[in-house]
């Protein structure tokens, strides 16, 4: 009897916590990629200025596995009370192009938050190339068609996808080299094993400032401030191509009106504070914000795009 | 002489209490992620990264490195005490480490394990000190096509860790192959053997396979006789190596250091398989390759000092070039330019005190975890007076707390399990597990590297042999294979005769 | 190429069979059934992680090891049982802060 009343009691006690001001206790966001990834330390960033300003942890829950699709379809199934949340990336939208099935709605199972940061892709080379710009690469490659390579982080990545948009924008051609991670890739361009690659700007840094790579233009609407002299794709008289590699935090479809509001407007408040804007920088991201709107409008644009690049280079998964 | 003072500029920094008090957090923190098979050093890093964000950068660097230390340290725990590998490259120290322990010589396994990998941090550290701008302008050098050439070796590897018929130790090698390729094929996007289930669409995972085939699977041979066991009572004494155990110790541990430092170089996850080399290389050269298995200190000497010393040879390309040369490395990486620190040779020139502070704590960490392990031995030690039928029980609750925290998936976990059933019968039928855990190393690290390859060259598989380095490695590898043909044994070793 | 590697797998599985065999010792199966147990109770606890949660399933995993299987002292077995999936969870979960199944109902 006094067992009964006391799951009774738990029972009562776990209903009512729903009640309470959000957040009552520890809020998982789940970031379906492996610890150390550019997002993973992104969300620890968030979850640590969160739990300094809420008193309750957010904690990270690593679910790599497919692309992201492992991770969203499990934070698609938690509970939409706020207390489950998903980072997510660029790979979110360019999966739905590549996927066949996905166990998720990219639209209609995911509540936008906001959208956390962006960051800059630019065409790099190796040393050894010859050509010095952008123009000169496009000729040089123009001249000897399907001879030389290029590197990317896999089939089906941002920076693979991004390659062949440039590709079918510039009307050039080139043999994809996929690498399993960006580090193997970024190295053998710099060896001079490869002759180019699509990257995040911070990822090239280091190298490009050791001359260990050439950065021949930034596909971005404005140069970036880290690398002042490298032209825009526009502006060296190109079609222009912009692809931002962004990041945002989503929740279950269906999570409350007031929770997404109150956690968009935490996000904003993190990224405008100083600590958080630096470290940001110094990786090369540059924080955001904004509305949910701003994030499902970006979203629309994002999943309207990429199936088109795909189905136009016949890139295929699965 | 220069390094002599900027050694001391960096022992200045990294010898105050506060950056010691970090460096202490940082190898405990780490230690304790290394002993839990499957979270690795990768996520004790990313968990401490944002704590570190207020702190200096030297600090937090320090920090970070002692975690990355601690957690090969911690790895070689599990792996002698219960044969549980925390991650793939402690697998070979399970084989004897364990083995040893078995045999009442847990301390000395441990206490050896620990002093192997702190010579070897220390050399290391030195060579990375020393080299660290010329070898990374070398490892630049791999491209895919090298990079194919060394795994190739690392195959060759696996002729070398056979105990009996080499057809078995094939066998074995094949299913590992095969099982490694499990997961969408990265050049064509097509997926295999994945039955449709989405975690296996990232392949099946060094670490259920080696917890399952290596952990589990023991404790499901040993588990019946749980009640007959005699309970292990280490005396004071065993807790110390013996002069014959230190003296076997030295050169492997010398010779595991230099391999695994040369292999940690090459940028890529190559360096998992320097304790397998350094494993094959000691049974091959040993007097007496049949005490390998059955408790050979320098089955665990070696490996252990090659895990550490690849462990620092991972950071050369790093801190030289600004390279990372793996998943930690990039971590590494990630941390420092958040703290505003940007890698590569003009970091010696523009900040010294980074640069120095950064290597005089690895040496420093070092000797942190010697003294926080030698004295442990004797508390992990007497964990083994629990008697065993308690024991097995908390190592399978452990085993699926490890494995399924390394993804939080459960998939993982019934891998595990599966590969546990698997290394059961392999066992019993006398199949040597080893080289099913290098095969699942190898092949997708080999098959992408030959492809890539093969991507760069237009389909030309003369590029192996154009290239210098990748043709010398190969022609070497061939040189190996027609020697051991051609030798008298190789009827024997086949086994299509008997001695 | 798996299919390359299938091939010379059953190849060398043919030549194992064809080779003079040593006179063979039937296989030692007298641990089988303890074996079985543990596959079952892994399995169980596998299949319930996620659903009730880590620490009501290793609770439960460890307590039917310790005093079914090896019939060992009930109280005993529940206090240790009890202290490592609360030990454990607290280190690994909170102080790690490596996350650990939850059930649905905050256990």
């Amino acid at each position: 009897m006094r067992f009964a009343l006391l799951l009774l009691a738990i029972f009562a006690a776990g209903s009512t916590a729903a009640q309470t001001t959000y957040p009552s206790r520890p809020v998982t966001i789940v970031v379906p990629f492996s610890p150390g990834t550019g997002i993973d330390i992104l969300a620890r960033t968030l979850g640590e200025r969160f739990n300094a300003r809420w008193g309750v942890p957010l904690v990270v829950e690593n679910k790599p596995g497919a692309s992201g699709n492992i991770g969203a379809e499990s934070a698609m199934q938690a509970a939409a009370d706020g207390y489950t949340l998903l980072m997510t990336a660029t790979s979110f939208a360019t999966n739905v192009a590549l996927a066949k099935r996905l166990p998720y709605d990219p639209q209609k199972s995911f509540a936008p938050v906001a959208l956390v940061a962006t960051g800059t892709l630019a065409l790099v080379v190796a040393p050894t190339s010859p050509a010095r710009t952008i123009k000169e690469f496009v000729e040089l490659v123009r001249t000897k068609p399907g001879v030389l390579n290029y590197a990317s982080t896999g089939n089906g990545t941002v920076q693979h996808l991004t390659m062949e948009l440039l590709k079918q924008a510039l009307g050039i051609e080139l043999v994809h080299v996929p690498y399993k991670a960006n580090a193997g890739a970024i190295t053998d361009v710099a060896g001079g094993h490869v002759e180019a690659m699509i990257t995040p700007v911070h990822t090239a840094g280091p190298l490009v400032k050791q001359n260990r790579l050439r950065m021949l233009a930034v596909l971005s609407a404005e140069r970036s401030p880290v690398f002042p002299s490298v032209p825009t794709l526009k502006e060296a008289g190109f079609p222009d191509l912009e692809v931002e590699v962004w990041y945002a935090m989503l929740a279950p479809a269906g999570t409350p009106q007031p929770v997404v509001a109150r956690l968009n407007s935490e996000v904003q408040e993190i990224l405008d504070s100083n600590e958080v804007r630096d470290a940001l920088a110094k990786q090369g991201l540059s924080p955001v914000g904004g509305s949910p709107e701003r994030l499902a409008e970006l979203l629309r644009t994002e999943l309207a795009r990429w199936p088109r690049v795909v189905a136009k280079a016949g890139i295929k998964a699965d | 002489m220069e390094i002599l003072n900027n050694l001391a500029l960096g022992f200045s920094i990294a010898l105050t209490p506060q950056v010691l008090a970090y460096a202490f957090i940082g190898c405990l923190f780490g230690t304790l992620v290394g002993m839990l098979p499957g979270v690795g050093p990768l996520t004790g890093i990313s968990l401490l990264l944002p704590v570190t964000y207020g702190l200096n950068p030297t600090i937090a660097i320090v920090m970070l490195a002692g975690v990355y230390y601690g957690a090969m340290y911690g790895g070689s725990t599990t792996s002698i005490l219960m044969r549980i590998p925390g991650e793939a490259a402690s697998v070979m120290t399970c084989i004897d480490g364990y083995a040893m322990t078995q045999k009442g010589r847990a301390g000395p396994a441990l206490a050896i394990a620990a002093i192997g990998s702190f010579i070897a941090g220390t050399v290391s550290v030195v060579g990375l000190m020393l080299l660290a701008p010329p070898i990374a302008a070398v490892a630049l050098k791999f491209g895919p096509p090298e990079y194919a050439a060394l795994l190739t070796l690392g195959l060759l590897v696996l002729a070398y860790l056979s105990s009996g018929s080499t057809l078995k130790m094939l066998l074995m090698a094949l299913v590992g192959l095969l099982v490694g390729l499990v997961g969408i094929d990265q050049m064509s996007g097509f997926a295999r053997f994945t039955w449709n289930v989405p975690e296996l669409a990232d392949g099946v995972g060094v670490v259920p396979v080696a917890v399952g085939l290596f952990g589990i699977s023991e404790i499901m041979l040993s588990a019946r006789s749980a009640g007959a066991l005699k309970v292990q009572k280490p005396r004071l004494a065993d807790l110390v190596p013996s002069r014959e155990e230190m003296r076997a110790s030295a050169a492997p541990i010398l010779r595991g250091t230099l391999i695994g430092f040369l292999i940690g170089v090459v940028p890529g996850s190559a360096h998992i398989i320097s304790s397998f080399v350094s494993y094959a290389l000691e049974k091959k050269i040993s007097k007496h390759p049949e005490r390998f298995g059955h408790g050979a200190v320098e089955g665990v000497a070696g490996p252990e000092s090659a895990n550490n010393s690849a462990t620092s040879g991972a950071f050369i390309p790093l801190l030289a070039l600004g390279i990372p040369s793996g998943a930690v490395p990039a971590v590494m990486l990630a941390a420092l330019m958040i703290h505003g620190i940007s890698p590569g040779p003009q970091l010696m020139q523009s900040r010294p005190d980074i640069f120095w502070g950064f290597i005089a704590s690895m040496y420093v960490g070092n000797v942190v975890l010697l003294i926080l392990n030698l004295p442990m031995v004797g508390v992990f030690v007497s964990l083994l007076r629990i008697p065993y039928a308690y024991l097995y029980a908390f190592i399978l609750a452990l085993c699926l707390l490890g494995v399924y925290s390394t993804n939080q998936s459960t998939v993982d976990v019934w891998i595990a399990i599966g590969f546990g059933v698997l290394g059961y019968f392999l066992r019993k039928l006398e199949f040597d597990t080893a080289p099913l855990v290098l095969g699942v190393i190898l092949a997708p690290m080999l098959e992408l590297a030959i492809r890539q390859s093969l991507a760069m060259s237009g389909g030309d598989w003369s590029i192996f042999a154009k290239r210098p380095i990748a043709g010398t490695m190969l022609a070497l590898v061939a040189a190996l294979v027609i020697y051991n043909l051609l030798s008298r044994g190789w009827r024997t070793r086949v086994g299509l005769e008997e001695k | 190429m798996p299919r390359l590697l299938a091939v010379l797998l059953i190849a060398a599985a043919l030549l194992l069979m064809v080779q003079k065999s040593r006179p063979a010792r039937p296989m030692d199966l007298s641990d089988a059934r303890i074996t079985a147990v543990i596959v079952l109770l892994l399995g169980a606890a596998t299949f319930a992680l996620e659903r009730a949660g880590y620490r009501a399933t290793v609770f439960v995993f460890l307590l039917v090891v310790l005093a079914a299987v090896e019939r060992r002292p009930p109280w005993l077995s529940i206090l240790l049982s009890g202290g490592f999936a609360l030990g454990s969870f607290y280190l690994i979960n909170t102080v790690l802060r490596v996350p650990l199944p939850v059930s649905r109902w905050g256990w």
